[in-house]
């Protein structure tokens, strides 16, 4: 593998450098000054940021005390049996019916009346009435007992699914109510979510008929568009629970995400118009949170915004591969793009300084995608180009479905023509984040012909003219 | 972390079945792993809490939680340290939001020097306090991230793992944090 010393000319973005070359320091293979020899260039900033880095030190051992240790060990151990047996417990109890245990049959007699009666309310009120009941909860059981008759009677793979989403709804709208009186619960809430998730994939994966695979993607793309909504809201909230409504969260993206890549495979451009309306949605929100100064919750819808987006440049990646949709969904990038530089522009202006580097990382990957875009967009206007040339280095037969865990807009390689990499803003923050320019030359028409920082913004209105 | 020899990769094996036993259900098996990870642990929060009593009682919180959401575990590809250092970071997290005292930040760490001189513990002083104030101030996913990189030695695709995002998203943390600790360190020089 190519050490990252040898990449030579290619241009590298500081934190690459920084992560780096801490890790050769610790690891001995090379000393601060081989490192700043490295890049003369950016030495000044480069000092100062692994200055701090050498400067952190492993504390030393602090350990448990031996004999505190055996004693909480023993505690815990007890305190989990204790907490299991409460559990076997309280099932048992349910079905002893306050009879004594040597009641052995009299027991299974009165439980089987019992299940009897149970079975035949069960259509009426007691199932409907389970369905307020919240994780924890008497009859949460039976709710949960009710959805799983419900799928095992639905019809074939396509209504599974769309069972399965609706229930996953129906657990976040428990981890709502929950998520600022019980964490346990709100956890539980959540773990129901995630299995709920997982099934409503695992049965997509089975339906095998394209037609109805992609109704059913389409479908459920939907319905997680509105859990997205339902996480976002809750997070707004303010929970006194954070991180499980955090992770639901989480889920909800990375499920959208999936969903997108399968859909990809069968319908190319709705699965591109629907990731670009997910990004554009995302940095809508990403504007809100800056706005209420609540840049934490920023930087994480930045973060998803970004997985969105390498997402999206697959996708074109592969239409452009296999000629595919590739110039209708040039031209919707396009005009995604240039509003989503226009809205990273406005959230840049009113930032922070120490959280410009977020907006400016968006920026670079919106730059590099919209650069993808281009690239064959402009072929399309120019005879003499191949249109079967693979518009970049790394896009040559590649699907979205595969790599997704590339970070092209990380790891250096955005040499594309005229794509010009902006500093961090550590030594002078030039610009204050707002002087990148698109540097994708696009305005004009000539492939590579931008560059030139502009502070005025990223320099793409008038891309698509 | 990389687990060049033997040892470190008969432990690996050790920990990968303790965990599926625990997950099963195997308290003695969750036991053997208290045994293993519990320092770790508690060197983790008393770092950040500087309290031995508290750090006592988180460590111990830590591992309840642990138990109880070993199944979504058995999911995740975390390294099973690595996802014991998130419920950590988590606890700590909540333990100040509840406590809203801040501190801790002036408290130093001391370390109980047993070996030196068993009848008389000596204080040793560690001398990374000014460094451990700055940490203590990064925003908390920058403090994790410094914590699990630089004290706890993860490397960086394990701490994407850990943490859900992506080896790039890491770097990119580790850079702001270094800029920001620049910052903290530069005032509190002035």
């Amino acid at each position: 593998m190519k050490s990252w010393a040898e990449q030579g000319t290619k241009l590298e973005k500081i934190e690459t450098i920084v992560t780096n070359c801490i890790r050769e320091i610790k690891s001995g293979k090379a000393t601060l000054v081989e490192c700043l020899n490295r890049y003369p260039s950016r030495s000044q900033e480069l000092e100062a940021l692994l200055e701090v880095a050498v400067n952190i030190q492993e504390p030393p051992a602090f350990k448990l005390d031996s004999s505190y240790k055996q004693v909480a060990k023993a505690r815990l151990l007890q305190q989990i049996k204790d907490a299991k047996q409460e559990k076997s417990r309280s099932v048992a109890d349910i079905f002893s019916f306050g009879l004594p245990p040597q009641f052995v049959w009299a027991r299974i007699a009165v439980s089987a009346v019992v299940i009897l009666i149970v079975i035949s309310m069960l259509a009426g009120g007691i199932a409907y009435a389970a369905q307020d009941s919240l994780p924890g909860d008497l009859l949460y059981p039976v709710k949960i007992g009710t959805e799983d008759v419900r799928l095992l009677i639905a019809g074939d793979s396509a209504d599974k699914v769309e069972l399965n989403l609706k229930f996953a709804q129906s657990r976040l709208v428990e981890m709502c109510k929950l998520a600022n009186s019980n964490e346990e619960k709100t956890e539980l809430a959540v773990n129901g979510y995630r299995e709920n998730l997982d099934a409503a994939m695992e049965q997509i994966r089975r339906i095998s008929d394209a037609p109805t695979l992609t109704k059913s993607l389409g479908g459920a793309l939907e319905d997680i568009q509105n859990q997205i909504i339902l996480c976002d809201n809750a997070m707004d909230a303010s929970p006194a629970y954070l991180e499980p409504v955090r992770e639901a969260s989480t889920l909800s993206i990375n499920e959208q995400v999936e969903l997108l890549n399968m859909l990809s495979q069968q319908n190319i451009l709705q699965a591109a118009q629907i990731n670009l309306d997910a990004m554009q949605n995302r940095l809508r929100r990403a504007q809100t949170k800056a706005n209420d100064n609540r840049y934490e919750t920023m930087q994480e819808v930045l973060l998803q915004y970004q997985q969105l987006g390498q997402l999206g440049e697959q996708i074109l990646q592969s239409a452009q591969a296999a000629n595919d949709h590739s110039v209708e969904i040039e031209e919707l990038s396009l005009q995604a793009l240039s509003s989503c530089l226009d809205i990273l522009d406005s959230i840049s202006q009113q930032l922070p300084q120490e959280h410009q580097n977020s907006i400016e990382l968006c920026r670079q990957m919106t730059i590099q995608f919209e650069a993808q875009a281009c690239h064959r967009y402009q072929n399309q206007d120019n005879p003499g180009s191949s249109p079967e040339e693979p518009p970049s280095e790394n896009s040559g037969g590649s699907t979205a479905g595969q790599s997704s865990q590339t970070t092209p807009q990380y790891e250096g390689d955005t040499g594309n023509a005229g794509t010009e990499t902006p500093s961090s803003g550590t030594g002078g923050n030039e610009g204050n984040g707002n002087g990148t320019g698109s540097g994708s030359g696009t305005g004009s028409g000539g492939a590579g012909g931008g560059g030139a920082s502009s502070s005025g913004g990223s320099g793409t209105g008038s891309t698509h003219g | 972390m990389h687990d060049t020899n033997s040892e470190d990769s008969r432990l690996n094996l050790e920990v990968e079945s303790m965990v599926d036993l625990a997950v099963g259900g195997d308290i003695e098996a969750f036991g053997r792993l208290y045994d293993i990870f519990a320092d770790r642990i508690y060197r983790h929060i008393y770092y950040r809490t500087s309290n031995i009593e508290d750090a006592r009682d988180l460590t111990q919180e830590v591992f309840i939680k642990a138990w109880q959401a070993l199944p979504r575990y058995k999911r995740s590809k975390t390294p099973f340290l690595g996802w014991l250092f998130t419920i950590s970071h988590n606890r700590v997290i909540d333990y100040y939001r509840t406590k809203k005292d801040y501190a801790y930040l002036d408290n130093e760490i001391i370390v109980e020097d047993r070996e030196g001189s068993p009848e008389k513990l000596v204080e040793v002083q560690f001398d990374q306090q000014e460094v451990r104030r700055a940490i203590l101030q990064l925003p908390e996913e920058q403090q994790q991230v410094i914590l699990m990189s630089f004290i706890e030695g993860f490397e960086y695709s394990e701490i994407a793992a850990a943490l859900n995002k992506t080896e790039g998203n890491i770097r990119v943390i580790v850079h702001r944090a270094l800029k920001k600790m620049r910052e903290i360190l530069g005032r509190a020089g002035n």
